[in-house]
């Protein structure tokens, strides 16, 4: 197992983290409450975003960018940091089912409904097990190859589309008032700008830090981007009334391509390559996972502990909601919150620890004991 | 491979922890209802925001 | 743990061989034969001529067909004889010196380095009242001459090829390379079959951790028998469950020489005119040795044609299947209509219809290779023929089927090396069963993961997907393209980066 990455793989993978499952989801989550200004929504939500994770940097810096199970005990003492370690390893596993489900709930009811959702669910796991038994470096390096393929797809595909864009359907501005704004970027604040907290534990595996954190703001300021295009061109072309009413108006919008008459329908392929993305946000979140259940059983290799994680991901994205409609309500009222309480503990514990000049009886310069 | 006190207890631990969700999941028994436990904590801090 | 469990078993045959290091030449001569005769046994080609009349009586034993007998006659034993009959106060000691019979003499105190020589071809001189044998490498044996390479041609571009003969081919790659720094390092493989390999490597290039660990590797290799570079291949191979080949097997020198130039490592072998060059990557199975002798944009677009090919050899039946059973909304309107028409009356689905059709072709692809050469014709015209048109006239398979197939294995010979479109073949088949139960997204869950198996790779602790993952941007000018010389020309470049 191999787990170094470098600054330009780190960028890569932020990207795919943020634009994974979120590219499919942001402008309904959006659109829902702020109707055609979703894109102002947005907008607002990489901002806060970036300024919470400006603060979450900045303190991981002070503590030398080691893997973040290890700041957490050392910042907040034995008792402290286990139990808080367990809680980040709950909190990976349960995204990483979140976003299984939400992959099968798409193929589902879009790409192939004839189908059973668990042939989705284990094969995607399947695949994020077996580039998780390779180690980090391996997931590098693929996203690496494919990220620049998917972004070119998406760049594509949505040029594609402008023919039909109409700026009416973005007029007017600022109509639904502020709190309508700020209720659609509450939404997804959380679903991809908190959620990348976990990439704590994989910045202490980048071989040069010296612009570590310019680097990981640049991911989210590109994937929040991205983002927001793809909010802004969904509502422009269907118009918000469409957008709102459609679970994955992104993979709908791609139907409307239409090339002298022989790419017609092409919205399979396209939908297909983002599965990638989807990939790579479960594969970190596993990581994430096996590498704290690796920190709290000082073993040497975290092979073990794949069995399990890749069934309880299985088991918990099977059970954690009955149905779709179930799942995009708790998604949009709870999921921020949910990551927030998180983000709110580990900042507390680290900024105690800064007071407590923990920080400074960390080592900068060993390796983490268990590679 | 070390077979040290805490790496066995992580281990079991984990694999109990992951095996009642399996069960619960399979038995269609909401033993863990994670999602009902979120739900029942953050709905009033959301009605509270955003007034339902 | 689990490299414990997979660690391939090995045979223990240490009595296949023995060692004869214990055993002195004795100042008997007869002793002396008596004992190699109990060696060598009676076997035809072993020859003992004994000289006993002479002053100093002395015997001389080679193997028939390893070595020049006309040279024997008249540079060794003739001079003995005559240096003898001149000479009569001559000592044992002095003989072999004073008649100065070859200049590349050694001597052999004991038996352990007298019977390996004599097996590769040199002779024994025992002479009696000496305790140590004597031997001269006269090797010559029945060769074919250098001819024109046949599973790698091209046509532009040097036509000697590698023969079976170690000899010859380090003259191919010396003609080549007239660099002091060129070395050919032998080791023996092969408890039973001794056979002799070369570890052949440019002193001032070579990655030197690549060095150490391909000769790491062949010194720890623990097998009886060795015939072809494939054995060893998949002997010394890291990644034994792939089936990607992490090795380079060529039999043209140019190609050979180029890699030594770049610094990699060549392993030949005795017998066998294919080399091994490693470390590699995946993507030198794409590049020809004539991309370099043709124009760079031509060169550089029949690059991007292999690319092609390899893809749709590896997943066209799949996406057919994939499309015709899934996806009908990807066909426009009229095709569709056409292919339904086509399809009346098929009985099968798509997905058998194509595993039938590509099991078939491998068939008859592997009839041509094996059958002996006069019949070949018939293959075809029964391959052309009933396959194809009459299974079609009987409305067994559609004729589009019939298209796709054929496209895939036209496809599957471009690549430039054979074994690299072998994994191809096979995984075309995984391919397609995953497309008829899933569709396309089967097909790219699929290529995903044999993306993550091939950034997984290595080849001797090199990234094997280098340069493409982990990317490196100066190492593309002959990746995927092959851009001007000019660009490239003063520096050195590995295909592969340091270890990351």
């Amino acid at each position: 197992m191999n787990h170094t990455i470098n600054r330009w793989q780190l960028v890569l993978i932020v990207i795919s983290f943020i634009m994974g499952s979120s590219l499919l989801m942001a402008p309904n989550l959006t659109a829902f409450f702020s109707g055609q200004d979703a894109w102002i929504s947005m907008l607002f939500a990489v901002i806060i975003g970036l300024v919470l994770n400006v603060i979450w940097i900045l303190l991981l810096k002070r503590y030398h960018f080691r893997s973040i199970f290890r700041i957490t005990e050392v910042a907040g003492g034995k008792v402290v940091g286990t139990i808080l370690n367990i809680v980040i390893i709950f909190y990976a596993l349960h995204l990483a089912s979140y976003v299984v489900r939400n992959l099968s709930n798409f193929m589902i009811s879009n790409v192939i409904p004839e189908s059973s959702p668990w042939t989705f669910q284990i094969m995607i796991i399947l695949l994020a097990v077996y580039s998780c038994f390779y180690g980090l470096n391996n997931i590098g390096r693929v996203n690496e190859f494919l990220t620049p393929f998917m972004i070119l797809f998406f760049i594509c595909s949505l040029a594609l589309t402008t023919n039909q864009f109409r700026f009416s359907h973005l007029q007017p501005y600022f109509e639904q008032g502020f709190l309508k704004i700020s209720q659609g970027a509450y939404t997804t604040t959380g679903f991809p700008f908190i959620e990348i907290i976990l990439l704590g534990s994989v910045l202490t595996y980048v071989k040069n830090k010296d612009k570590l954190s310019k680097s990981y703001l640049a991911g989210i300021l590109l994937g929040g981007s991205a983002l927001i295009l793809t909010v802004f061109i969904a509502v422009g072309v269907e118009g918000a009334y469409m957008v709102k009413r459609q679970s994955y108006p992104t993979y709908e919008l791609m139907r409307d391509i239409s090339i002298i008459n022989i790419f017609e329908r092409v919205e399979v392929i396209i939908g297909v390559v983002w599965i990638f993305g989807i990939l790579v946000k479960i594969v970190i979140c596993l990581f994430t996972a096996l590498k704290g259940l690796q920190h709290l059983s000082k073993s040497s290799n975290y092979h073990p502990f794949l069995l399990p994680a890749g069934l309880l991901i299985w088991a918990m994205s099977n059970h954690i909601h009955n149905n779709t409609m179930e799942f995009t309500d708790f998604v949009g009222r709870n999921w921020t919150l949910w990551w927030f309480t998180l983000y709110m503990i580990v900042l507390l514990v680290l900024s105690l620890g800064i007071l407590r000049k923990k920080d400074k009886s960390i080592d900068p310069h060993t390796e983490d004991t268990f590679q | 491979m070390s077979k040290s006190k805490s790496y066995q207890i992580t281990l079991t631990g984990f694999w109990i922890f992951s095996m009642i969700n399996v069960a619960s999941f399979l038995s269609n028994r909401k033993w863990l209802p994670w999602s009902d436990w979120i739900n029942s904590i953050y709905s009033p801090l959301y009605k509270l925001m955003f007034g339902g | 743990m689990s490299q414990q469990f997979f660690k391939r078993k090995r045979h223990d045959s240490s009595s296949a061989t023995e060692k004869y290091d214990h055993l002195h030449v004795s100042s008997d001569l007869k002793t002396n034969i008596k004992e190699i005769k109990n060696i060598l046994g009676e076997s035809i080609d072993v020859k003992i001529v004994e000289f006993l009349e002479m002053p100093i009586s002395f015997g001389i034993c080679y193997i028939e067909g390893l070595i020049n007998k006309q040279q024997l006659e008249l540079s060794i034993i003739e001079p003995i004889k005559r240096t003898q009959l001149e000479n009569n106060k001559l000592q044992p000691k002095e003989l072999i010196h004073q008649t100065e019979v070859s200049a590349m003499i050694s001597s052999c105190p004991h038996f352990d380095l007298i019977i390996t020589p004599v097996l590769k071809g040199q002779i024994i001189i025992f002479v009696d009242g000496m305790t140590e044998a004597y031997s001269i490498p006269l090797e010559t044996w029945e060769t074919r001459g250098v001819e024109e390479p046949e599973a790698q041609t091209m046509v532009r571009g040097p036509r000697e090829g590698f023969i079976e003969t170690l000899q010859t081919n380090t003259t191919l790659i010396r003609r080549r390379i007239s660099n002091p720094t060129l070395r050919f390092k032998p080791f023996q493989v092969g408890k039973i079959t001794k056979t002799t390999i070369l570890v052949s490597y440019l002193e001032s290039q070579v990655d030197q951790e690549v060095l150490q660990e391909v000769i790491k590797r062949i010194t720890n290799l623990n097998t009886d028998k060795i015939f072809e570079s494939g054995m060893l291949e998949e002997l010394i191979d890291e990644n034994g469950y792939s089936p990607f080949p992490t090795f380079q097997s060529t039999e043209r020198p140019d190609v050979a020489a180029a890699a030594l130039s770049e610094g990699n490592v060549v392993i030949m072998f005795e017998g066998t005119p294919f080399v091994l060059i490693t470390p590699t990557t995946f993507i030198s199975f794409f590049q020809a040795a004539e991309d370099y002798y043709h124009h760079f944009d031509l060169s550089s677009f029949i690059r991007v044609i292999r690319v092609i090919s390899f893809m749709i050899s590896l997943a066209l039946p799949a996406a057919y299947i994939a499309v015709t059973t899934f996806h009908q909304e990807l066909i426009p309107t009229n095709l569709l209509v056409s292919l339904a028409a086509q399809r009346e009356g098929v009985p099968f689905p798509a997905f058998v219809e194509a595993l039938v059709m590509e099991t078939i072709f491998e068939i008859l692809r592997e009839a041509g290779i094996r059958m002996p050469r006069p019949i070949g014709s018939a293959v075809s015209i029964v391959g052309a023929i009933v396959i194809g048109e009459s299974a079609v006239a009987a409305g067994l398979v559609s004729p589009a089927i019939v298209i796709v197939v054929s496209l895939t294995a036209i496809s599957s010979f471009v690549s430039p090396y054979y074994g690299f479109s072998g994994a191809a073949r096979l995984l075309r088949f995984i391919l397609m069963i995953l497309a008829a139960t899933t569709g396309i997204f089967g097909m790219i869950f699929f290529m995903i993961g044999l993306l993550i198996h091939l950034c997984s790779l290595t080849s001797m602790g090199r990234p094997y997907f280098s340069p493409l993952a982990p990317f490196q941007s100066g190492k593309q000018k002959d990746s995927l393209l092959r851009l001007p010389l000019w660009w490239t020309q003063t520096k050195l470049h590995r295909k592969w980066v340091k270890k990351s």
